[in-house]
């Protein structure tokens, strides 16, 4: 049952008063995969999100999760989904394991098997031996990964994580998403927003948001080759600014052959589908403006690259 | 289901447990401040300042002038001078070095008049800024003239026989002229409630302000399951609460259980539920759990004015009374006295209990519409 559909948006939309948060999205969850929903903020995740959880109702369309129309009947199956909000995880004032015990009970554990999940969850939000402490003494990575344990106690089919990773430090946004991979093993679906683009590149399939419609879907090769071919030529200039200025000029001089020319941290991009010819334009745009500069060379293009075209051509 | 709820009630109460101000507050604020206002109103009234000027100078409004010397409600000064006619002289303590709450001035002929069987007037001028002491001192006087003028106009009556044909001025359920009797079981009905619908209103008001309301929704809970949950903390702590009022207010402040307890008990934990709703409408209606807390104390505000607790409800303007009935605090507040000092039962008090159990239909009712349009458009 590898491509067993476990949840199903339908042309959802949603509308509030004149603005239109969310705009006939479709897409399909297989079981066991991760599911990444990606787009800028207020692109129209949470809300998809919470329509995905019965919470809000959508204007036109529906989500089905398990086959049941959530605007309608989300009780019959909250017993199955877990859910990790992007605004509250858990209650700063209670400890670890007193988070854990509620979160057990409300779905229902007792008992030794209660105690058996709620070791597990310590275990592996790696916070044995602090299970007396409050948890708003956690730093924020614990907190999440202790949010994300408190979510699976009652082992869920489908997990829905909203922006789980916003404000953590990079070290432990990896530690998270090696948890989320441990979760995703044992056959859990995950459906996880976010706006990382390096974190997109973790999830089997995608969906890119953008002013509330789905401008891209598929495996993130997929995305990449279809609205992306052609190569990256990258460097590492001394003056990113001037450089980028310089290359984008040319480029729009039609002087550069290229698809559009990037700051991306210090490096300059240009997607181009001829490596060879741009690379040596680079070098002698740069040469010639006296720009020092290192690491030329030609890459494959990540799913940034893609994101950021699928917005231009929007613009 | 049962297991829900008293799993939200078990988180709630832990909130409270680390919450400690909040729960010292909570739990003692009533019985602290019920103790306070029972002993700063609790003292009984005497040496009322009191001004007389004698006008009549005769051995008869001397003698009377004696008797109130020996009462102990007033300490006497006599004026040599007469008072004057602007009153405040003497009640800011201008004219006689000290500032008067009672003025009596006898008239010229008083002995005379009395004596020959008329009613000569006595002035009594009352300073109402205490207008507690003043009313004591006022019904004290107005004893005294009676009684001392019924033995001169007609000495031939004993006292005996004045008295079986006077009604007597009694107070029948505060004996002692003791103002805790009246306060502090009003404090005790009041705490009940602003407990409950404060823990209510914050506690739900906290989940929506946090986000957590959201999380609980998307768990396998009924939305009532949530609601009962949260009430049940509420419940118990104003409970409490009033538990320990009503032994403070009856071991100490000697108010008398006259009626049935156990009517009472069943009567005040129904009164909670009645106002349950209004704690989780004032949270539904509020982003903040400080916006809740305040309305909480808006809606505290306006139900002393209307409950007969800070002033008798007879005292007010008769639109204000009508009004004051859709409060549930002014039944039970006539509940409450009813029970613990004039000793009355349902046979008395059923058209209050009625009463509550409309304003709860519809204040509950309420808060159930407000809560499930909150839930529809929840954002």
């Amino acid at each position: 049952m590898a491509d067993e559909t476990v949840l199903e948006a339908l042309e959802l939309t949603k509308r509030f008063g004149k603005f239109t948060a969310v705009d006939g999205v479709s897409f399909s969850l297989r079981r066991g995969e991760i599911f990444g929903f990606l787009g800028p903020n207020g692109a129209g995740k949470t809300t998809t999100i919470r329509m995905l959880l019965g919470l809000l109702k959508p204007t036109a369309g529906r989500a089905l999760v398990f086959g049941v129309d959530m605007s309608k009947a989300a009780h019959k199956v909250r017993a199955r989904l877990g859910y990790m909000s992007q605004k509250f995880s858990l209650y700063r004032d209670l400890t670890v394991e007193q988070n854990l015990r509620f979160y057990a009970r409300a779905y229902g554990l007792s008992g030794k098997r209660l105690q058996e999940r709620v070791r597990y969850a310590v275990e592996i939000a790696g916070l044995r031996g602090r299970e007396g402490e409050r948890t708003a003494t956690l730093a924020g990575g614990w907190r999440q990964r202790l949010a994300l344990a408190a979510g699976i106690l009652h082992e869920p089919e489908l997990l829905f994580l909203d922006e789980p990773t916003a404000g953590v430090d990079p070290v432990s946004r990896r530690a998270f998403w090696n948890l989320i991979y441990e979760i995703a093993s044992r056959g859990t679906t995950v459906f996880v927003t976010t706006h990382y683009m390096d974190e997109a590149e973790h999830c089997e399939r995608l969906a890119f948001i953008y002013h509330g419609r789905i401008v891209a879907l598929g495996s993130p090769s997929e995305i990449k080759r279809e609205h992306l071919p052609g190569e990256v030529v990258q460097v590492t200039p001394d003056d990113p600014e001037t450089a980028v200025k310089l290359l984008r000029e040319a480029y729009e001089a039609g002087t550069l052959a290229a698809r559009g020319v990037n700051l991306h941290g210090a490096q300059a991009r240009v997607l181009t589908d001829e490596p060879e010819r741009t690379l040596v334009a680079v070098e002698e745009l740069l040469g010639g403006a006296g720009i020092g500069y290192s690491d030329l060379d030609v890459v494959p293009p990540s799913l940034e690259d893609a994101f950021i075209k699928l917005v231009r051509d929007r613009l | 289901m049962l297991n829900r709820i008293l799993n939200i009630a078990w988180k709630d109460f832990l909130h409270l447990w680390h919450n400690k101000i909040l729960l010292v507050i909570v739990l003692l604020g009533g019985a602290t401040e019920l103790t306070l206002v029972g002993m700063a109103t609790g003292a009984p009234i005497d040496d009322v300042r009191t001004v007389i000027y004698d006008a009549d100078g005769s051995q008869i409004s001397r003698e009377m002038i004696a008797r109130f010397e020996a009462d102990e409600t007033f300490a006497v000064t006599v004026a040599d001078e007469p008072l004057p006619d602007d009153l405040n002289e003497i009640f800011t303590g201008a004219l006689f070095g000290d500032d008067y709450i009672v003025a009596i001035d006898i008239p010229e002929g008083f002995g005379e008049e009395l004596r020959a069987g008329r009613r000569p007037e006595v002035t009594i001028h009352l300073n109402a800024i205490s207008a507690l002491a003043a009313t004591t001192a006022r019904r004290k006087a107005e004893e005294i003239l009676f009684y001392y003028g019924a033995e001169v106009a007609w000495p031939d009556v004993s006292r005996d026989e004045l008295e079986a044909f006077e009604p007597q001025i009694t107070v029948r359920y505060n004996e002692e002229l003791d103002r805790a009797q009246y306060t502090t079981p009003s404090e005790a009905g009041f705490m009940l409630y602003v407990i409950a619908i404060g823990v209510a209103a914050f506690m739900l008001a906290r989940e929506r302000e946090f986000g957590s309301f959201e999380q609980l929704l998307v768990m396998p809970h009924h939305p009532m399951e949530i609601l009962i949950g949260k009430a049940i903390p509420a419940v118990v702590l104003g409970y409490a609460n009033f538990l320990l009022m009503l032994g403070v207010i009856h071991f100490i402040f000697g108010v008398p259980i006259r009626g049935s307890l156990p009517l009472l008990l069943v009567l005040a934990l129904f009164y909670v539920l009645v106002e349950l709703g209004v704690g989780f409408l004032l949270a539904l209606v509020s982003r903040t759990q400080h916006q809740a807390v305040l309305l909480v104390m808006l809606v505290a505000f306006v139900d002393v004015a209307f409950s007969g607790y800070a002033a008798p409800v007879e005292s007010m303007p008769p639109a204000m009374q009508t009004i004051s009935l859709a409060f549930p605090i002014r039944h039970f507040l006539i509940i409450l006295r009813g029970v613990l000092q004039k000793g009355v039962g349902l046979e008395i008090l059923w058209p209050h209990v009625l009463a509550l159990a409309a304003l709860g239909l519809l204040i509950n009712g309420a808060a159930l519409l407000l809560f499930r349009r909150s839930l529809a458009s929840e954002r």
